[in-house]
């Protein structure tokens, strides 16, 4: 059940009507039961499996706890298990494949590992959950007590499928706490959900007619044709994205969730580390807590931060996918983190050069740069062939050939027999491209805060009536989901 | 917000009963800009060679005319006649012509041309008339074209017995009229008043509301169509991608559409004659034969019904029996055929509104008709003189249709 699907507009707003008229104590295994049949409405089987996992990771938490004296082999085989279970079903046939072709390579033959295994919606982000438990209750935090709100913690379906990864901690405290009804749940959860879904239906969705396009054959495209439809597919992840958390962080609020934030305009990040403090920030935050921290972090030697962060991105791009062109992506990412480190070291070794780095000229360059440093990354993220990205990404760098040998002298994308919806999309990408800054300032002075809400809700009403006009007849899943 | 609002203040003013507020008053306005529904684009073309297809513009238009018409086929075939000679037009009988030209055709200007030489004033006449159309979908019709905002001055209701035996439409929410009119408050009342069959009461109900949800679909995929339509044209790309391919493929940009296809094949083989042999008795025979009297009673439910929606929107009425060639009446038990007409009459006489027969007072000859149900051009001059005649021998129908502020026509 995808949240752009008419089925969610219909199961939404049911278990929102049952879960507030219910006395309190069937308010929450109702939300679980609502949760295991969002799950199984993709795959009814699979249910047996998020089950599974938090009856395991329920019970080793509350073992975990009264552990003393083998408590590290007991921590460890808990998180060993998560691994095996993630590895099992989102890594095996990426290793499978692998092995085949370094075997290809020394024998010429291509055995056939392939074990055609399904990839359980959202696994990447529960299992993620389970891990940050098991690591909290080690350091000694207390376990959860009841199964109903373990398991609501792991399967809460608005962030069931593709997040934000939720600290345990913060979730429980809310299930505990009594949540009578307010109407300000529905203020402030409606327009999140609609903002959410025009993000999704009206820009990403129509976005990725556009990248579909580019990407489909980035061979036949010049290199400022190959910056615009890696532009457009900027703008499109990050709307499709975090278009989910909003409706995520909509659909929680109309129960009285509060669910973290995991964008914060990561489009003005001035570097790759300030863009990693607003991208996917509960990813980012836990691949900190629970992988660079327990590695040493910055505490450690130069070369070993550098070394760990590294790994870090390298591990944090293949969770997003069974595919090297995600490890390149993570690494590339690293690999940028490193040099920022590295340029902010320098930097305090020229201090005569001190107004030009606190100058806006310095800032806004910075921005400019770490956009489009993001936007060669994403190049590796959409094309899953990792040839091709990397002949794309030099392309690009190069900036050369600017036309396409075949149509010498002349962009494709303003040829006259393109569909409408190419010089519409591509009209849509240079007015976000402008727009971006001056609208993310905006935001973060905080300058719509003041409007009356009777405003945001006429501006809800506009959105809905422009969505019912303009959405597509068919909306494609969001691009988190594979993940 | 200011803080010190009550819990019902900061409820009416919140994002989720202002956003609830905008959409409703969207909707009313959208309701009040156009009763008759949205405008729609795409479909015109779509619904265009069927016998619906006059019926969206005809709502949509502006004018407000003096006369409006409702009927079938009966008045309509007469009408396109007698203007194609009163234009000096080459009428055509094949079907390109029935299909394109008679099916689409909302005037009659020959009548309105000799009422406006009697009544010494230009007379203005929507003709809404449907092909096969039943008295229910008439009555739709009626209804839906005063809800657009449209007053005609006087309504003239055209009766033919088809209008209340049809074996070929005893479903009245299944018809082509119903289909593109009726919208759910209309499916909603016809099962509550029991005017549809009650053994599928639910499951038309539940149609019903599937239709208002692939109305929107409907709605979106139109506008979208409109939309794309336009900025292709100020922009001069292709609209989809089966028309980029279509402009990258053929030399020739400007291939022939269906429609001109079609009416070359039929100018190629057209029938410049009309086919006067009445093979159609066979049709009809099927079309009334077995007698179906609950649809009957329906229909004459119906045709109450029109009678008094007329009435309460303060519209003088006439009622007008077809001409039919005796063949054609003769498929008929006669005892149908009486019945037809007395009820026709008492229901008439009931709501105090005048029925007129030509056939009793005018002598039509087999050349007056263009096949058993239609009269031809000559039929339908003399039929148009005849209404002509009786409208204007009724001075408060003339005063009425002149703008002399006399109320007519309730008998």
């Amino acid at each position: 059940m995808l949240f752009n699907s008419v089925q969610y507009l219909i199961f939404l707003p049911t278990v929102v009507l049952l879960f507030w008229l219910s006395p309190r104590v069937v308010k929450l295994p109702l939300l679980l039961v609502a949760s295991y049949i969002f799950y199984a409405s993709w795959n009814p089987p699979f249910v047996l499996l998020i089950i599974g996992l938090t009856l395991f990771n329920f019970y080793w938490g509350k073992l975990l706890s009264r552990s003393t004296t083998n408590r590290k082999k007991v921590f460890l085989t808990g998180i060993i298990a998560n691994i095996l279970t993630l590895a099992t079903f989102k890594y095996a046939n990426f290793f499978l494949d692998t092995v085949a072709s370094a075997v290809h390579l020394v024998s010429k033959q291509t055995p056939d590992f392939a074990l055609n295994i399904v990839l359980p919606l959202g696994i990447s982000f529960f299992v993620f959950e389970f891990i940050h438990y098991l690591f909290e209750v080690n350091k000694g935090g207390k376990p959860v007590d009841s199964f109903v709100h373990f398991a609501l913690f792991a399967a809460f379906f608005p962030t069931q499928i593709a997040g934000p990864i939720k600290r345990y901690d913060d979730f429980m405290k809310q299930m505990t706490d009594t949540n009578p009804f307010k109407l300000e749940y529905f203020d402030e959860g409606l327009p999140l959900i609609v903002m959410g879904l025009a993000k999704k239906l009206l820009l990403a969705d129509n976005l990725a007619i556009l990248v579909q396009m580019g990407f489909s054959n980035p061979s036949a495209y010049g290199a400022p044709e190959l910056w615009l439809f890696t532009y457009a597919f900027a703008f499109q992840i990050y709307f499709d994205f975090s278009a989910y958390t909003d409706i995520a962080r909509g659909s929680a609020m109309l129960f009285g969730y509060h669910i973290p934030i995991n964008f914060n305009l990561p489009y003005i990040a001035a570097n790759m580390s300030d863009f990693w403090h607003r991208w996917h920030i509960s990813l980012s935050t836990w691949l900190r807590d629970y992988l660079f921290i327990p590695m040493g972090g910055s505490r450690v030697s130069n070369w070993k931060v550098n070394r760990n962060i590294l790994i870090t991105f390298a591990l944090g791009g293949l969770w997003h996918g069974a595919s090297w062109s995600f490890v390149i992506w993570g690494l590339f990412h690293g690999l940028c983190l490193v040099v920022h480190r590295e340029f902010v070291a320098l930097k305090g070794r020229l201090p005569r050069l001190d107004v030009f780095w606190k100058s806006g000229y310095f800032h806004y360059l910075s921005m400019f740069m770490t956009f489009n440093a993001v936007c060669i990354g994403d190049v590796f993220f959409r094309l899953q062939d990792s040839k091709q990205a990397f002949a794309a990404v030099k392309k690009m760098l190069l900036f050369s050939p600017i036309y396409t040998a075949d149509e010498a002298h002349h962009f494709f994308i303003a040829k006259e027999t393109l569909p409408i919806i190419v010089p519409v999309t591509v009209t849509m990408v240079a007015v976000l491209f402008f727009s971006t800054l001056p609208l993310s300032k905006l935001i973060k002075d905080r300058a719509f805060d003041g409007v009356p809400q009777f405003i945001k809700g006429a501006f809800c009403a506009v959105l809905i009536i422009a969505m019912i006009v303009l959405i597509p007849t068919t909306s494609a899943p969001f691009v988190y989901f594979q993940f | 917000m200011a803080p010190n609002m009550t819990p019902t203040a900061k409820a009416l003013t919140g994002t989720t009963f202002s956003c609830l507020a905008c959409l409703i008053a969207f909707n009313l306005i959208i309701n009040a800009l156009f009763p008759a529904g949205l405008p729609k684009f795409q479909d015109t073309a779509n619904l265009w060679g069927t016998q619906v297809a006059k019926l969206p513009p005809l709502m949509q238009a502006k004018n407000n005319s003096d006369v409006l018409i409702v009927g079938a086929s009966g008045i309509l075939f007469p009408s396109v006649r007698c203007d194609d000679a009163f234009y000096k037009r080459q009428t055509r009988y094949d079907d390109w012509y029935m299909k394109y030209k008679i099916w689409t055709y909302s005037k009659s200007d020959y009548f309105a041309n000799l009422l406006g030489k009697r009544l010494g004033k230009d007379i203005s006449i929507a003709n809404s008339a449907v092909g096969g159309c039943m008295m229910s979908d008439q009555y739709l019709i009626l209804k839906k074209y005063l809800a657009s905002g449209k007053k005609p001055k006087m309504i003239l209701l055209f009766s033919g017995p088809k209008d209340f035996l049809d074996n070929h439409r005893t479903k009245i929410e299944k018809t082509s009229t119903y289909v593109q009119l009726a919208d759910l408050p209309v499916r909603i009342g016809d099962i509550v008043q029991g005017n549809t069959r009650c053994d599928t009461a639910i499951p038309e109900l539940t149609e019903a509301v599937m239709q208002s949800i692939s109305s929107f679909y409907f709605y979106r995929d139109d506008y979208r169509a409109m939309l794309a339509h336009e900025t292709a044209k100020i922009t001069h790309h292709p609209e989809d991608l089966k028309k980029a391919t279509a402009m990258l493929g053929s030399d020739d940009k400007t291939p022939l559409t269906k429609q001109q296809k079609e009416e070359a094949k039929e100018r190629a083989d057209a029938k410049f004659a009309p086919a006067k042999d009445a093979k159609d008795l066979a049709l009809f025979r099927k079309i009334y034969l077995p007698i179906n009297n609950a649809q009957f009673e329906v229909q004459s439910k119906y045709f109450e019904k029109i009678l008094a929606l007329a009435k309460e929107n303060n519209i003088p009425i006439q009622v007008t029996f077809m001409p039919l060639t005796p063949q054609h009446t003769g498929v008929l038990p006669p005892e149908t055929w009486k019945r037809y007409k007395d009820t026709v009459r008492a229901i008439a006489a009931n709501a105090h509104v005048p029925c007129w027969d030509p056939v009793q007072d005018l002598h039509f000859q087999p050349d007056d008709f263009e096949d058993s149900a239609h009269l031809d051009a000559a039929g339908g001059q003399k039929f148009f003189k005849y209404l002509t005649d009786r409208i204007c021998d009724d001075p408060r129908i003339c005063q009425t249709l002149t703008d002399q502020k006399v109320l007519i026509g309730q008998h």
